[in-house]
């Protein structure tokens, strides 16, 4: 096998379920996130075709899940409703058990949609993808200072909206 | 009410959150398939006679690819008026621009030819010397070029290609490029011939984007214009906020918003996103020049560091201060 190729499959085994899961969260659509973490891949794959190293896969598949993300919002192909959530929502596949877990990740999500963009996505890198604040400073080409106090907002955020029910920051 | 290790505890859930194996094996499956597809177009070749002739004569053959590699990457960090340079523009980026087959691709390819044009023109006004006429003739024409690959591809691209959003949000970041150029040759005088070019350049490029802004509040439903113009208001007033914009160039993306506000005020959705936009711009701009000023200052520096002390200096040229 084209070394290209096994090293494309790993990367895929790797990442896959966690780029989604970045798209799924930011979107709170479930096949449309599947679409664009394909295209996450797809365009990876032509990028290494033309010739190019990719130095860190990790930051360069969410800086490319983070620019498709933002092209889908600017061409309004995305809209966000609380029924839409309701409708595409991820099902955890499990035990019994895992009815409970999917009753916390609807609310989760609810939740998650009534704050602003921006205190969504770094607390969905921060606490979701795992990342440290230094990458995603890089990755949001802000400095590190901003992404923290961006993160402690957005936590103050949410822990308004189980106060209130909405976004009060 | 919820402590903050219980709001982060409650975030982790969404690590739960996975594919079902079929699904993603699905995906895998497809993205494999076009992986295998595109090697097994890469291996296809197409010889000719001369070609087979000179594959036989393999150690020529690797000695010209040795050789035209090491020129294509030498030409690459050439600039105007040096002799690689027609290889960078006439070669190497035309090769380049080949692989560029999507629409889409070939316009972002050609944005950044318009940067790699800026970042010339700024080593060509850090020199000394006045750049002759011919070298900055070759300069405006390929900005020319560039700017009319990109306007032309734009208008003749459908919208289920490129929507509209994009092509605005392409156009205003060309318009920035050449505004930038403009504006570094009216402030250096050794470049100063390229204004009148690049300021016809740049009213070709504004005329295009005020079409596309026109043709998408034309064709698109009126929040999807909304949504966009929203974004970039949000945008411009982030990038105030958080970064350290000179006062002159804040003032002047202030007063553009303030004119938006006004716009959308008055029901002027279209008006207010190119009101929008020109604050955009005024931050962009500067953006694209900061490192030029910079590089002023530390030569100014360098300069006053260089220089002897006033007892020391040649009386003649004292007499002249």
């Amino acid at each position: 096998m084209d070394k290209r190729l096994q090293w494309f499959e790993t990367l895929y085994d790797t990442y896959a379920d966690a780029i989604w899961r970045h798209l799924y969260m930011r979107l709170g659509e479930r096949e449309r996130a599947k679409e664009l973490m394909q295209e996450v891949f797809l365009k990876t794959w032509q990028y290494v075709m033309l010739g190019k190293t990719i130095t860190h896969e990790k930051a360069f598949l969410y800086q490319t899940a983070k620019n498709l993300f933002i092209n889908e919002i600017r061409t309004n192909r995305h809209t966000t409703s609380l029924d839409k959530l309701e409708e595409s929502g991820a099902q955890i596949p499990g035990t019994a058990e895992a009815t409970s877990a999917y009753a916390e990740h609807t609310e989760l999500m609810e939740r998650l949609a009534l704050l602003k963009e921006d205190y969504k996505t770094v607390l969905i890198l921060r606490y979701v993808d795992d990342l440290p604040i230094k990458e995603i400073a890089e990755l949001l080409d802000e400095n590190e200072s901003t992404i923290s106090m961006r993160i402690k907002r957005g936590i103050e955020a949410l822990k308004a909206t189980y106060v209130t029910g909405h976004h009060t920051l | 009410m919820k402590t903050e290790h219980e709001i982060i505890e409650t975030l982790k859930i969404g690590k739960k959150l996975s594919l079902f194996p079929a699904e993603k094996d699905a995906i895998k499956a497809t993205l494999m398939a076009h992986a295998n597809e595109s090697l097994r177009h890469e291996n296809v070749r197409v010889r000719t006679p001369w070609i087979t002739w000179l594959l036989r004569s393999s150690a020529a053959f690797a000695s010209i690819v040795f050789i035209a590699a090491g020129t294509a990457y030498a030409a690459q960090q050439s600039i105007p008026g040096e002799t690689l340079y027609a290889v960078k523009v006439h070669l190497v980026e035309e090769v380049i621009a080949l692989t560029k087959t999507e629409p889409a691709e070939r316009t972002a390819y050609d944005i950044t030819l318009m940067e790699t044009r800026l970042s010339e023109l700024k080593s060509l006004a850090a020199q000394e010397d006045v750049a002759t006429p011919e070298t900055l003739d070759v300069v405006a024409e390929q900005i020319r070029e560039h700017a009319d690959d990109i306007t032309t591809t734009l208008a003749n691209t459908d919208t289920s290609e490129i929507h509209h959003e994009e092509k605005v949000s392409t156009l205003e970041r060309l318009s920035s490029v050449v505004r930038a150029q403009e504006k570094l040759s009216k402030h250096k005088s050794n470049i100063s011939a390229i204004t009148e070019p690049l300021r016809a350049t740049e009213e070709r490029v504004h005329s295009s984007l005020s079409t596309s802004v026109e043709d998408f509040a034309d064709e698109q439903p009126s929040n999807a214009l909304n949504n966009y113009l929203s974004s970039t208001i949000t945008e411009v007033g982030e990038t105030l906020t958080a970064s350290s914009t000179n006062e002159t160039v804040r003032d002047a993306a202030v007063r553009h918003l303030n004119d938006a506000n006004e716009l959308i005020t008055d029901g002027k959705a279209k008006d207010a996103l190119i009101s929008a936009i020109e604050a955009k711009q005024a931050i962009t701009v500067d953006a694209y020049l900061d490192d030029t000023e910079r590089t002023d200052r530390d030569l100014e520096r360098t300069r006053d560091e260089t220089r002897p002390p006033r007892d020391q200096r040649d009386p003649r040229k004292n007499s002249e201060e």
